[in-house]
């Protein structure tokens, strides 16, 4: 049985109610066929229960807005996306981009949508980026005379514009995955599907990316963009919303701030030289605060104790208050991101609690 | 835009292959090692040859030459889609085209451009080599010449699609290229004609495209036969070529729409 989160109080925000989506997803459903063993057919005739990718998903996006897609491996994430690029056909519900169907009029949609699904591999090695770009240019049909100029402007968009004429095979990763976004931007689309961007980058490079990202495509280009990832940092630095999938069904949705404090509570670090100090027990002892780790700085001296504190931030002040009133050593007291792995097994643990 | 798109994509095959220089320079260099022994073997065997030949051609090392050309083309026709299918299955090169509003046809169509503009380059250099080794040719008629070769090409096209269909499908294209080439090899007329066969597989020999079409061809370009005269041929070769591009441009199709619905385009 599906659960609604959203009558559950859970954060569900809609962030311009005014305009209509550009992408809606409407109750879609996706069962792959699943290929069985002689033996398995004669054991069991009728076979199990169906097992969808999809469950009755609705979802919208909105221009200019960032959406992470969330959860374990196999939970549908890409064949969410991949049903949306119309590469996958869906068995029920409907799905339109700015009012095309992507079953009945997939090629209207793949004028609007730019997939960045595919690896790597997906480029030409042999050849420049230029002439990579060139080459979807033709493919996305952009007019002759327009398509030295675009490609130009894609790579100065992307931070290629020097790296050009170089051969793709001679790329780091970082540079072929800003490439896959130049060629997905060179149609200008209005909705950019990213399956897990920043996979193939080290952190400064993935955090620069992420804010390079937010700014070309949210603010200046306007695009609705559904990212499905598997970082902490994407979901929280770069989504508007996010929407977490288990077994194909949405157990949750809401801004990812506030989905985590509802599913985890507001976590915080506390150093401190007393990790066993009377006024900590006592906050724990209260109920107020739940300690989720405790280990040592590398000194051996100041201990870093995280805490899981009830009632959100608003009460993250008066707890600090009372370990301080309570003479307890702090040198820091901050706020922690909690992180995606524990934000989605709470949401699907939570959603099992009440089936 | 359909054509600029599928000339684009042969264009950046073209750019990749010239990339690798000295293979690209040994692919011409094997055809001038496959033309003089044949030429030598050829003139060896004329006496013996030339009664057996007669009603295609005069001189054994044009027949021969004139299979071998064809067969260039075939095995392209043959073994590109699905090659091309397969590479861009396996590295997600195809979901990426697949995503863009170019027609399927034309995604096709550029993939394999590269594949039958060489063997076309191939076939070119063959019949060039063999008349300035003295192979009569009347090219009066050329334009029928082509007309038989787009023809018969258009034929193993078909076929081509077929095994392209299986490999969307089921991963696998069923030898089917392999099995056909190596059919048409032996029973379609390149090195030996048809009227040679055994009774028990002439037959078979008849639903080859290559069959009429190299018999038509050579009638046509090396004895300087009308049209009039190779008409048979000719509607036998439209009628397998109409029958094979139908089941395979609708296997094709099929297969992408099975493709779509079990989610297996873009894993191999």
């Amino acid at each position: 049985m599906a659960v609604d989160l959203a009558s559950r109080q859970l954060p569900v925000t809609a962030p311009v109610p005014n305009e209509a989506p550009v992408v809606r997803v409407v109750d879609l459903w996706k069962q792959f066929p699943t290929s069985r063993s002689l033996g398995d057919l004669l054991r069991h005739p009728l076979g199990g229960p169906p097992s969808p990718a999809i469950a009755d998903v609705s979802l919208e996006l909105y221009a200019g807005e960032f959406v992470g897609l969330l959860g374990p491996n196999g939970a549908g994430k890409t064949t969410l996306l991949k049903i949306l690029a119309t590469l996958i056909t869906p068995d029920r519900g409907t799905v339109t981009i700015a009012g095309h169907d992507v079953v009945t009029a997939s090629a209207s949609v793949r004028r609007i949508i730019a997939p960045v699904l595919a690896n790597e591999r997906s480029l030409y090695w042999r050849l420049s980026a230029r002439e990579n770009l060139e080459l979807f240019a033709a493919l996305l049909q952009l007019s002759g005379g327009e398509v030295t100029a675009r490609v130009s402007e894609v790579l100065d968009v992307v931070g290629l514009a020097d790296a050009g004429s170089k051969m793709v095979g001679q790329f780091s990763a970082g540079m072929m995955q800003r490439l896959l976004v130049a060629r997905a931007l060179l149609g200008r689309p209005r909705v950019l599907l990213l399956d897990e961007p920043t996979r193939s980058l080290d952190p400064t490079a993935a955090h620069t990316f992420r804010a390079f990202l937010r700014e070309e495509l949210g603010t200046r280009r306007e695009c609705a963009v559904l990212v499905a990832t598997h970082r902490t940092e994407e979901a929280f630095e770069l989504c508007d919303r996010v929407v977490v999938l288990n077994r194909g069904r949405v157990v949750a949705a809401g801004r990812a701030s506030e989905l985590g404090e509802a599913l985890i509570g507001a976590r915080y670090a506390v150093h401190t030289l007393e990790p066993n100090h009377s006024a900590l027990e006592e906050v724990l002892a209260s109920g107020r605060a739940r300690r989720v780790a405790c280990k040592s700085e590398g000194n051996g001296t100041w201990w870093r104790v995280e805490l899981e504190i009830e009632g959100g931030d608003n009460a993250a002040g008066p707890v600090l208050a009372e370990l301080v009133r309570g003479d307890m050593t702090i040198a820091r007291f901050e706020r922690v991101v909690s992180p995606l792995g524990e934000l989605i097994d709470r949401a699907i643990a939570r959603t099992i609690s009440w089936q | 835009m359909t054509t600029r798109a599928a000339l684009a994509l042969t264009q950046a095959s073209w750019r990749t292959a010239r990339s690798y220089r000295f293979s690209f320079f040994l692919s011409f260099a094997s055809l001038a090692a496959t033309i003089i022994p044949v030429y030598f073997v050829a003139n060896a065997l004329q006496q013996f040859m030339a009664p057996v030949i007669s009603t295609e051609g005069r001189d054994y090392f044009g027949f021969v030459l004139f299979g071998t050309a064809m067969l260039t083309l075939v095995s392209a026709a043959l073994t590109s889609f699905a090659s091309a299918v397969s590479g861009g299955l396996s590295s997600g090169f195809f979901e990426a085209l697949m995503v863009t509003p170019t027609s399927l046809g034309a995604l096709l169509a550029g993939q394999t451009g590269y594949a039958f503009a060489w063997a076309l380059a191939r076939a070119i250099l063959l019949v060039g080599s063999g008349a300035l080794l003295g192979v009569e040719v009347h090219w009066l008629r050329l334009p029928e010449g082509l007309l038989l070769t787009t023809v018969m090409v258009g034929a193993y096209v078909g076929i081509g699609l077929i095994a392209a269909a299986l490999v969307v499908s089921f991963r696998t294209n069923a030898a089917i290229p392999h099995g056909v080439l190596v059919l048409s090899t032996l029973l379609g007329g390149v090195y030996f004609p048809t009227s040679v066969l055994p009774p028990l597989v002439a037959p078979l020999a008849e639903w080859l495209p290559l069959t009429p079409g190299l018999r038509a061809l050579r009638q046509t370009l090396l004895l300087g036969y009308p049209v009039s005269t190779i008409a048979d041929d000719l509607f036998q070769l439209v009628g397998l070529a109409l029958a094979y591009a139908i089941v395979g441009t609708v296997s094709l199709r099929l297969a992408f729409r099975y493709a779509k619905k079990a989610g297996s385009l873009g894993q191999y």
